[in-house]
């Protein structure tokens, strides 16, 4: 059996474990319920889903893992992307929650329609996530060792999920935000570098989110 | 291990770390900030500490750790409460994430100061997490061995889903695995255990 991943079809919070199974040139199902509005996941996969959500995620054993962190992490540990430090993979931990923060201030403006009140909230949360997440994460990266990883000197889960975050951010929002943090280009350029997840991202299906 | 941690007075997300501090005899300070207001505000001495500007966070060996799961966590695997076997920590992480999805309902109905529309919002909170999550972590203990979440030994899913029962019947007067018998020995037990019991008799009696 190969492994099966269950998601909408979009990049959202499946993303990150994609680039991982790619970057470790691992196959898998990518199975994708259409993301219409309201959002509802097809009752075939409800089923399987043990909290009734998305991500989902079936090993080849078929032995399941829920919670899209946890799905994450487990092959992010199966990869050699998270330290064998302690406290390294700790500081992880911290970075990807981070992370997930600043992606929730970013969608929650997503289901605003009114054009003026979206651009208002917009400026908003581009001065506080600027402020709050990536002036921190561009310092974090510009003192690192070699100006490329988030921890330690190679690349962990870390690097990838914050890479995806900007990316993902970006494609949706319609901004650059690379463009005034020249140590988290760098480290996004380093990832996006890496085979299995370059020729991933240029044939993933092109999806509004 | 010298270990200070940064949070507010109160149980909050941060009492499960002090559980397992305490229950992996790892000794530590504490500061904690007052609650004025609720939410409570961070103080900027404090803050400013803080690398996400949030707490809880914790120093130890000149270094400093932040975000309360990244925190728990790493304890959590200096206590042995985390399984060698990736896929069962994966199944911890998991059931963790799901004890802090089923929170959010129950919060709502704590932060609703009328009392009748405490009490509205108390039973939707029970119809928003018997089916989707206490029916789920019932049936996943019962398979399982009827006393633990994952495997034959204590976790730190087990000491997180106990904190938060006993949390919300601090909080609202109401054990939200009332109708859960699995779950409610396995809280009590959790509870029981000579190492964390320690610091429930210890901790300050706080209403958070």
């Amino acid at each position: 059996m190969s492994i099966k991943l269950y998601y909408f079809d979009g990049r959202g919070l499946a993303e990150p474990t994609r680039w991982i199974l790619a970057y470790a040139g691992v196959e898998f199902e990518d199975i994708r319920a259409p993301l219409d509005l309201p959002v509802t996941i097809p009752p075939e996969i409800k089923a399987k889903c043990t909290w009734g959500q998305v991500p989902l995620v079936e090993l080849e054993d078929g032995k399941k893992i829920a919670q899209s962190l946890a799905i994450t992490r487990y092959f992010a540990k199966k990869h050699n992307l998270v330290p064998e430090d302690l406290y390294e993979a700790a500081v992880c931990d911290e970075y990807v929650d981070s992370i997930r923060e600043f992606m929730q201030a970013w969608y929650v403006i997503t289901h605003e329609k009114d054009p003026e009140k979206k651009q208002e909230k917009r400026q908003e949360v581009l001065k506080s996530t600027k402020q709050r997440f990536f002036d921190v994460f561009e310092s974090i990266v510009a003192k690192s060792s070699d100006g490329k990883h988030l921890v330690g000197n190679s690349l962990t889960w870390a690097d990838i999920y914050l890479t995806h975050g900007l990316n993902h951010v970006g494609l949706v929002h319609e901004i650059d935000l690379l463009n005034d943090y020249p140590a988290l280009k760098k480290l996004s350029e380093n990832v996006l570098q890496e085979k299995g997840i370059q020729a991933w991202v240029q044939k993933r299906p092109l999806t509004k989110f | 291990m010298s270990v200070k941690l940064y949070y507010f007075d109160a149980r909050g997300i941060c009492d499960p770390i002090r559980m397992i501090l305490t229950y992996g005899g790892i000794e530590f300070d504490e500061i904690r900030a007052p609650v004025d207001t609720f939410p409570p505000n961070l103080p900027t001495e404090i803050k400013s500490k803080c690398r996400w500007g949030q707490v809880p966070m914790v120093e130890f060996d000149g270094k400093s750790l932040n975000q309360s799961l990244a925190i728990t966590r790493y304890f959590a695997k200096k206590a042995n409460l985390v399984p060698q076997d990736i896929y069962e920590a994966a199944l911890c992480d998991e059931y963790v994430d799901a004890v802090r999805d089923l929170m959010a309902p129950w919060y709502v109905a704590v932060m609703e100061n009328d009392e009748q529309k405490k009490q509205e919002k108390i039973d939707e909170a029970r119809k928003a997490t018997k089916t989707r999550f206490l029916d789920v972590f019932e049936s996943i203990v019962k398979l399982n061995d009827g006393k633990h979440l994952v495997g034959k030994s204590l976790t730190w899913a087990d000491i997180y889903l106990a904190y938060i029962i006993q949390h919300f019947e601090i909080l609202l007067g109401v054990n939200i695995a009332s109708e859960h018998p699995t779950l409610k020995t396995l809280s009590e037990n959790v509870l029981n255990e000579p190492n964390i019991k320690k610091w429930i008799d210890r901790r300050p009696k706080t209403k958070y």
